[in-house]
C-alpha cells in the first residue's frame, strides 16, 4: 500500500508540472500583460505611465524576461514553498493563502495562537464552505436518489427526477442571486456578505460558530445543489443496478424481507461506485467556489481567484491553478484507494 | 461506402425495425419543447435590431419612405451607411418616443419596433426604473436608464453564437488532435495527448478560462476572442471521445476491408471511421453547447468577459451585485440563461435517445 500511494504521488508531479505549464503559456499566449491591461483599463495614474515607468516595473517583476526564464524562476519560488510574492498583496502567496500559522510558532506563540491564525486564513474559509457544501450535498441527494430508485416509477421518483433535472440546469451564480433578493433582501432572513457579522470579536464561541454558519448557509446552498443533482442521479442509477443483480434475486427468493434486501445488500453496495464520483464532484465544486465566493463576498481563495484576475496578479494565479489541481490529483488518488478497501476485488497495482 | 451497416442491437429485438430516429426525437416532448425554444430565441437574436430599437420599422420622413431598423439587420448593417432618420436619432434619441407628445411635422406616419428602445440608449429619467407596463420597460431598465428587455434580446446574440462556435471550434480541433491520436497512437498519443487530456480532465477549465481572460487587454474581449478562449480549453473532451471512437474502430473488419481496397489513411478517417463515430462526439457537442453558453455568461458576469456596454445575459447580471434592490436586472437576464441551458441539455438528452442505440427508455 505505502509502496503504491508513493509510486502515485510521485507521477503526480509531472501532472502538476503539466498543468502549471498550461496555465502559464495561456496567461502568456494571451495579449498583455498586467501592466499593459491595467493601462487600458486602470486609474490615469495608471494610465498616464510614462514608457519608462513601464519598463521599470516589467523589469522589477521579472516580466521583461524570456518565458523560460520566468517559468524557471516561478518553479524556484515552488521549491522554497513561498510560491513567489503576489503582485497585489505585496508578500508571498502561501502567506496570502494559509496565514503563515508556521511563523507565529517560529516567532514563539503557542500552537493555540497558530492555530486561531490557520483558522482565519482564505484557505480555511474555503475549506470550510466546501466542506458544508459536500456534506449537505450527502445528506440531501443520497437518500433522494435511494428513496427514488427503492420506488422506480412512483410518484417520488417521477417528481425528483424532474426537479432535479432542472436544478442540474440552474447556472448557480442566478441562484445564488435570486436566494439573495428573496432571503437576504427581500425577507432579511440570513446574512449574505462576508463570512462574520460586526462585532464577532465579543461573541462567544458557540455566538461565533452560529455565526459563521448563518453567513455560510446561502453560499453552501448555492454550491451543493448542482453536485446534490447530479449525485442523486447517479445514487439512483447505482442502486438500481445492485437491485438487479443475482444476488439480490437470490436474498428475495430464500425470504429475506424488502427492508433488509434494500439496506443490507443493496445500500451497502450501491455506495461503492459513488467513491468515483469525488473525481468529477470535486473540479466542479472548486470552479463553483471562485463565483459564489464572489458573489458572497466569502473570503476565500475563490474570491482571491477573482481578485487576483482584475489585478493581474500572475504568482496568485499561478498558485490558485496549481492549488486547485492538487485538490483534485489528490481527491483522485484518495477515491482509488477508498475504493480498494470498499470494494476486496479491486487491487492496487 | 460512407454509412455502416447496422451495429449489434441497432435494431428491436422483434427483428422488425425500430421507430427512426427522428421519430424518437419527437416523442420527446422536452427535446422538441427544448429545440422549438431555440429555435424562437435564435430568431429572437438574428430579428433584435426588428423587436428591440429606437430606430422606426417604417416612418415617411420628409415625404420619403424608410425602413431605418432594417438596415440594423446583418448583413445590411455591414454594408449600409446611416441614413437621415438614423443620423437625426442620434442626435435626439428620444425623437420619435416623444412623437405623440412633441409631433414633428417633417414626420407624417411612423412605425416604431415592438420594444421602441435601443439596448445602448441611456435614458436619465428611467435610471433604474422597476418593470412595469405602463412606461413600456417590461424588464425594467439598469443603472444607465438602458432597457433590460431590449439588452437581454440583443444580448441573445451573444450567448447564441459564442455556444455555438466555441464547439464548432473545439469540435474540429479536438476530433482532429483526437483522430490522429487514437488512429496514429504511438509516442504521440502517449506523450503528448493522452497525457494534456487526462490532465485537462482532471483541471477546473475555469481557472484556465480566467487566467487566459484575465491578462487581456479588455480592448480584444469581444465574443470572438472569448469564443477562441472557451474553445481553446474545452477541446480536450472531445478528444478524448474521439480518440476513444478512432481506437476502438481501427480494428474493426470494415475498416480493414476498406484497407484491404487501398484506402488512404485520410480516406479512412473521414470517411469511414468519423462517419461511425458521429453519435457519441454529437451527443457530447449538444451537452458542450450548453456548458459554453454557461462559461460565456459566467465570465461576464465575473466582468472580463463581454464588456459594457455591448449586453450579455451575464453583464447585465452583473449589476445586480451592485444594486441589490433592482431584483429586474438579476431575474430576467438569469431567466434567459436558465432556459438556453435547460434547452441544450434537453435537446442534448434527446439526441442521445433518438441516436445511441445502447440507452433504453
Amino acid at each position: 500500500m505505502l509502496n503504491y500511494l508513493a509510486r502515485r504521488v510521485v507521477l503526480m508531479v509531472p501532472t502538476v508540472l503539466l498543468i502549471t505549464a498550461v496555465v502559464f503559456a495561456v496567461m502568456k499566449l494571451a495579449p498583455g500583460n498586467p501592466f499593459s491591461a491595467a493601462q487600458a483599463s486602470g486609474e490615469a495614474a495608471v494610465r498616464q505611465m510614462n514608457p519608462q515607468d513601464y519598463q521599470t516595473l516589467m523589469r522589477r517583476y521579472g516580466l521583461d524576461r524570456p518565458w523560460y526564464v520566468q517559468y524557471g524562476r516561478w518553479l524556484g519560488t515552488l521549491a522554497t514553498g513561498s510560491m513567489g510574492d503576489s503582485f497585489s498583496e505585496r508578500r508571498p502567496v502561501s502567506e496570502v493563502f494559509f496565514n503563515a500559522p508556521a511563523r507565529v510558532l517560529a516567532e514563539g506563540g503557542s500552537l493555540g495562537s497558530a492555530l486561531n491564525q490557520f483558522l482565519s486564513s482564505k484557505f480555511a474559509a474555503t475549506l470550510f464552505l466546501n466542506a458544508l457544501a459536500l456534506f449537505l450535498m450527502a445528506v440531501v441527494a443520497l437518500p433522494t436518489g435511494f428513496h427514488a430508485a427503492a420506488r422506480r416509477g412512483g410518484w417520488f421518483d417521477k417528481a425528483s427526477s424532474v426537479a432535479l433535472y432542472a436544478l442540474f440546469s440552474l447556472p448557480n451564480f442566478w441562484v445564488a442571486i435570486l436566494l439573495i433578493l428573496l432571503v437576504g433582501v427581500r425577507l432579511q432572513w440570513l446574512p449574505f456578505l462576508g463570512m462574520r457579522s460586526d462585532g464577532f470579536e465579543a461573541m462567544s464561541a458557540a455566538g461565533k460558530a452560529w455565526d459563521i454558519l448563518k453567513h455560510a448557509a446561502l453560499p453552501a446552498l448555492c454550491l451543493s445543489y448542482g453536485g446534490l443533482a447530479f449525485l442523486s442521479r447517479f445514487a439512483r442509477g447505482a442502486l438500481l443496478d445492485v437491485l438487479s443483480q443475482d444476488y439480490i434475486r437470490t436474498a428475495r427468493a430464500k425470504g429475506v424481507s424488502e427492508a433488509a434486501v434494500l439496506y443490507r445488500h443493496g445500500l451497502r453496495n450501491a455506495l461503492i461506485p459513488l467513491l468515483t464520483l469525488s473525481g468529477i464532484l470535486l473540479p466542479a465544486l472548486i470552479s463553483g467556489s471562485v463565483i459564489i465566493e464572489q458573489i458572497f463576498s466569502w473570503p476565500g481563495l475563490g474570491q482571491m481567484y477573482v481578485r487576483a484576475i482584475y489585478s493581474r496578479d500572475y504568482p496568485l494565479i499561478m498558485a490558485e491553478s496549481l492549488l486547485g489541481a492538487v485538490a483534485v490529483l489528490l481527491s483522485n488518488l484518495a477515491t482509488d484507494v477508498a475504493y480498494s478497501v470498499a470494494d476486496p476485488r479491486m487491487r492496487l497495482e | 461506402m460512407g454509412t455502416a451497416g447496422p451495429r449489434d442491437g441497432e435494431q428491436a429485438k422483434d427483428g422488425a425495425p425500430g421507430p427512426s430516429a427522428f421519430q424518437t426525437f419527437a416523442r420527446r416532448k422536452g427535446a422538441v419543447q427544448g429545440l422549438a425554444f431555440l429555435v424562437l430565441l435564435a430568431l429572437a437574436a438574428y430579428l433584435a435590431p426588428l423587436l428591440a430599437n429606437n430606430e422606426p420599422l417604417f416612418i415617411r420622413y420628409e415625404g420619403a419612405a424608410h425602413f431605418t431598423a432594417f438596415r440594423g439587420l446583418f448583413p445590411l448593417n455591414r454594408l449600409l451607411k446611416r441614413d437621415a432618420v438614423s443620423l437625426r436619432l442620434m442626435e435626439d434619441p428620444d425623437w420619435l418616443l416623444n412623437q405623440r407628445t412633441r409631433p414633428d411635422p417633417k414626420v407624417s406616419s411612423v412605425l416604431l419596433p415592438p420594444v421602441p428602445f435601443s439596448p445602448f440608449q441611456q435614458r436619465l429619467d428611467d435610471v433604474n426604473t422597476p418593470p412595469s407596463w405602463r412606461t413600456g420597460h417590461y424588464f425594467g431598465c439598469d443603472d444607465s436608464g438602458r432597457d433590460v428587455l431590449s439588452r437581454v434580446l440583443h444580448g441573445a446574440k451573444v450567448s447564441l453564437l459564442v455556444g455555438l462556435l466555441a464547439v464548432g471550434l473545439s469540435g474540429l480541433l479536438g476530433v482532429a488532435v483526437g483522430a490522429v491520436a487514437g488512429y496514429a497512437g504511438g509516442w504521440l498519443d502517449l506523450l503528448i495527448v493522452s497525457r494534456l487530456i487526462e490532465v485537462m480532465a482532471c483541471f477546473p477549465t475555469f481557472f484556465l478560462i480566467l487566467a487566459a481572460v484575465a491578462v487581456m487587454d479588455p480592448k480584444y474581449l469581444n465574443i470572438w476572442t472569448i469564443t477562441v478562449v472557451i474553445a481553446a480549453t474545452s477541446w480536450t473532451g472531445m478528444a478524448r471521445y474521439a480518440r476513444a471512437e478512432f481506437m476502438r474502430m481501427k480494428g474493426a473488419d470494415f475498416v480493414a476491408a476498406a484497407k484491404a481496397l487501398g484506402a488512404s489513411p485520410l480516406r479512412l478517417a473521414l470517411r469511414h471511421i468519423l462517419p461511425n463515430a458521429m453519435t457519441p462526439l454529437l451527443v457530447n457537442a449538444t451537452f458542450d453547447v450548453a456548458g459554453a453558453v454557461l462559461m460565456e455568461a459566467a465570465i461576464s458576469f465575473l466582468g472580463v468577459g463581454v464588456q459594457p456596454p455591448d449586453p450579455s445575459w451575464g453583464n447585465i447580471l452583473n449589476l445586480v451585485t451592485r444594486y441589490w434592490d433592482e431584483w429586474w436586472l438579476g431575474l430576467f437576464p438569469g431567466a434567459a440563461i436558465f432556459l438556453t441551458v435547460l434547452s441544450y441539455n434537453l435537446v442534448g438528452d434527446g439526441v442521445r435517445d433518438a441516436l445511441d442505440p445502447r440507452v433504453e427508455e
